[in-house]
Parts: structure tokens; C-alpha cells; sequence
């Protein structure tokens, strides 16, 4: 790349800027000794991995931007959520904030009309044929494969631990939102403190597995002011996510062995603890099961030990024969089982004695 | 061929990302990447709106340490690289 005149492709990768008359323009530049300070003889450079992120994170705006501009031709409200949004306001100082995937909410009313219309766009649900209590549940993932990869859109019908209805969450979101220019075209984002509830929720809904959410937490914590999180206390207060909002907020400042000692812990239920503790598959099974009748409890055991063949494809891959991944299932359980008994027990000595009422 | 005389704006077309000191495009028709040291980045800024060649170079001028005659010179150079890539519009 040329020393700010020029400006090759990146695939290129030549470098221009070398002609006689630059030459010599740089002898008369007389750098200071060590470093040459002018900006227009020499950049202080890029690491390859800013590089890599930047280029990474535009090709998802392009297709989010595509998606969007089907959704409006289609007459789909949509709110661009995570990803472009979070990068934008909390990493203006060159840290590269990657995202991997496309989030979008529609009203619930238009959730399969927004499918319709992802399916015209050659984008396949993942979650086709599972079970209803196999589904992620607050959106499903389409993915959609390209040369250049798969890019996923994650449609989301509500907002994870939320617990208002879809339709009223909606419209609190809604009126929190805004039109800006993403991409060459227009999308709605969330303002300021509605985005601020959906980096506490985020903590809370991956606790202290995930360093992402944390970091966004903590840089948000930092940029916005005292009222910005006040007004979003409001928000989660209206999406009836407030034990979560506090919740996500409480794991910045507490350890695990901390956090029970909570007044957020205190308040939150038995699902939203095994969240934010991020508690492994078979534990959580136990904790759920452990809270069942008696009478349902082998039905839930063989629902979750058999899942639907479309949700074993989901989770091991198209190909295999289905008696192999149910085999697969099975032994992946059974080898986990023994830390999920000894997570559960873990889990329960940190809640109490019992869980506490919902 | 652009001369100082020239009105150029930048491309509204292509998706820009900052990185670090470097602007990352990617034009999404043609589905090529692009990038653009810092004072490349600096002149895409100020072609945020139609400008002349020289206002551009008089800008730059005032911003950087360089002369009259290697700014012009090297500023042609860049803004005809970025029409060839389809990422400039010359108005005049």
C-alpha cells in the first residue's frame, strides 16, 4: 500500500508509492533519528490481525445489510442487534471487536414472514424439524453458505431471559429505537440504554464462561454515564428483566463464590442461576429433572437422551447415519455424566438448601 | 484524467471498518477488499462531500507536512487509482 497517496487492493498487496519523485521527497523529509514522524512519508502500520477483523466483519455487514433490505421490501420491521452495533460504540479506540453472525429481531407476528423471506435469500433454518423443546429460545438460526463461507443470521422472536411476552417486548424495544445509515442503507438500532440492558442480559445469559460479553459489560459500564443505566434499569424494569439486568451487572464486580452472597443471586430463579453459572449439559439436565414430579421424570430423561434426529444433525453434522449419532448422544452424556453430578451438587450447595420459589 | 479542476466524492457504495491506522472497504458488487493508510483514510473522510481536486490538495496541505507539488501529485495519483477502482465519482 502506498505511504498514503496510493492504494492497492489488500489482494494485491502491492505497494506503490516508490516512484522517483517520492523518493526523493522523502530524502528531503530529514526524519527525525529513529522514527519518521510524518504521517504522509510513513504509517505507523496495521497489525495483520485489525486487517483480518475489519475484513471479516465487513462481509457480515454486507450480508446484514442485504437482509435488511429484503425485510423492508417484505414490509419485516427489524432491530440490529449485537455485532456492528456494539463494535461501533464501544470499541472506538482501534481495539478489534470481531462478530461472527447477523442479529436481527422482528415483531413476533411477522417472525415467519421474516423466515419466508430468508429462505428466498438461500438461507436454510437450522433448527428445521427439532423438536419444540429442543429450539433455542429466543431465536433460530439461519445459515446460508457461500464461496466465500457461511454466514449465519440469528432471527431472534425475543429477547433472551426476558420474560414479558414477545409483543410487548417488542414495542418497549421499538420505541427505543432509532433509523442510522449501516452499510449503504438505513436499519433501526437500539438507543443508548436499551443497548446497555442488552449487554447486562448478555453477561447474565453466558455468565462467566464467555470474555466478550464481559468485556462489552465493562467497557459500556465505563463509557455511558450513571443516568444512561439508570433509564436502562427502566427498560430491563419493562422487558421483566430486571433480577437479570442486575444480575449481568453483579457478575462484573463478583466472583462466583461472591456472587451467591448476592442480593441479585438472591432474587434470581433456578434457571437464570444455571446460566450465569454456565453449567454444563448434564448438570443442568439433573437440576431440571431434580425439579420435576416424580412421574415425569423418566419421560424428560428419555426426551432429552433421544432428542430429534434434526436436532442431532444440528449438533453433530448432516452426514453420519442417525443410529451413530444417537449412539455418539448417548456416549457424549454418559462421559459427561459424572462432572454434570458433581456440577449439580456444586450448584445446589451454592443456592441453598432448595431452590427458591418462581 | 482528473486534474485539480476535477469535483470528486467518494463512492457511497463500498462498506468501510477502521483498523487501527487503516480504513478496510470492501465493495460489495465487486467483492474485492480495499485499504487505506492513514492519509488515504484522510482523504476518503474529506470526499465525504463533492469536492475540487485543489480544494482536496489545499486541505491536505494544511494538515500534513508536505509541499504544494508532491501533495498535488501524489493525491492525483491516489484519487485516479480510486476511479479506476470504481470507488470515486467525478462530477466535473
Amino acid at each position: 500500500m502506498g505511504r498514503g497517496a496510493c492504494a492497492p487492493t489488500c489482494q494485491s498487496a502491492t505497494r506503490a508509492g516508490t516512484s522517483r519523485s517520492r523518493t526523493r521527497w522523502l530524502q528531503q523529509a530529514k526524519p527525525p533519528a529513529g522514527r519518521c514522524d510524518n504521517p504522509w512519508v510513513q504509517s505507523a502500520g496495521t497489525s495483520f490481525r485489525a486487517r483480518i477483523v475489519a475484513m471479516h466483519n465487513l462481509a457480515i455487514d454486507a450480508v446484514t445489510s442485504e437482509v435488511v433490505q429484503a425485510f423492508d421490501a417484505a414490509g419485516v420491521k427489524s432491530l440490529l442487534l449485537k455485532g456492528p452495533t456494539i463494535a461501533r460504540w464501544l470499541y472506538t479506540d482501534n481495539t478489534p471487536r470481531p462478530y461472527g453472525d447477523t442479529d436481527l429481531l422482528v415483531p413476533p407476528h411477522q417472525f415467519a414472514r421474516a423466515a419466508e423471506v430468508l429462505d428466498a435469500l438461500g438461507f436454510a433454518n437450522e433448527w428445521a424439524g427439532v423438536r419444540e423443546s429442543e429450539r433455542n429460545r429466543h431465536a433460530d438460526m439461519y445459515v446460508r453458505h457461500q464461496r466465500q463461507g457461511a454466514f449465519t443470521v440469528d432471527l431472534h422472536h425475543r429477547i433472551e431471559l426476558t420474560k414479558v411476552p414477545p409483543a410487548q417486548a417488542w414495542a418497549v424495544l421499538e420505541a427505543h429505537a432509532s433509523t442510522t445509515p449501516f452499510a449503504g442503507n438505513a436499519v433501526a438500532c437500539l438507543d443508548r440504554a436499551a443497548r446497555c440492558v442488552l449487554l447486562a442480559l448478555h453477561v447474565a445469559h453466558h455468565g462467566y464462561a464467555e470474555a466478550k460479553p464481559l468485556e462489552d459489560l465493562r467497557r459500556g459500564r465505563s463509557l455511558e454515564t450513571r443516568s444512561t443505566w439508570a433509564e436502562a434499569r427502566a427498560v430491563a424494569d419493562q422487558l421483566g428483566a430486571t433480577v437479570a439486568f442486575d444480575l449481568g451487572l453483579a457478575l462484573l464486580e463478583e466472583t462466583p463464590e461472591s456472587l451467591v452472597n448476592s442480593a441479585a443471586w438472591s432474587a434470581a430463579d433456578t434457571d437464570l442461576r444455571m446460566s450465569v453459572l454456565n453449567l454444563p449439559p448434564p448438570a443442568q439436565l439433573l437440576l431440571m429433572m431434580n425439579e420435576l414430579p416424580l412421574y415425569r421424570r423418566p419421560g424428560f430423561a428419555l426426551g432429552r437422551l433421544f432428542a430429534s434426529p434434526a436436532r442431532l444433525r444440528t449438533k453433530q453434522g448432516r452426514q453420519a447415519p442417525i443410529p451413530s449419532l444417537y449412539w455418539r448422544q448417548v456416549r457424549e452424556l454418559a462421559a459427561m455424566l459424572p462432572a454434570g453430578v458433581t456440577e449439580a451438587r456444586r450448584f445446589r450447595r451454592l443456592s441453598g438448601q432448595g431452590y427458591p420459589d418462581r | 484524467m482528473l486534474t485539480p479542476y476535477s469535483v470528486v466524492t467518494r463512492s457511497s457504495r463500498p462498506f468501510t471498518a477502521q483498523a487501527q491506522d487503516e480504513l478496510v472497504m470492501l465493495d460489495p458488487d465487486q467483492g474485492r477488499y480495499y485499504g487505506l493508510d492513514a492519509v488515504g483514510n484522510r482523504i476518503w473522510e474529506l470526499l465525504e462531500e463533492p469536492r475540487s481536486v485543489a480544494d482536496l490538495c489545499a486541505a491536505l496541505s494544511r494538515e500534513f507536512a508536505v509541499d504544494a507539488a508532491s501533495c498535488r501529485r501524489d493525491v492525483l495519483t491516489f484519487l485516479e487509482q480510486l476511479a479506476a477502482s470504481q470507488l470515486l465519482d467525478v462530477e466535473a
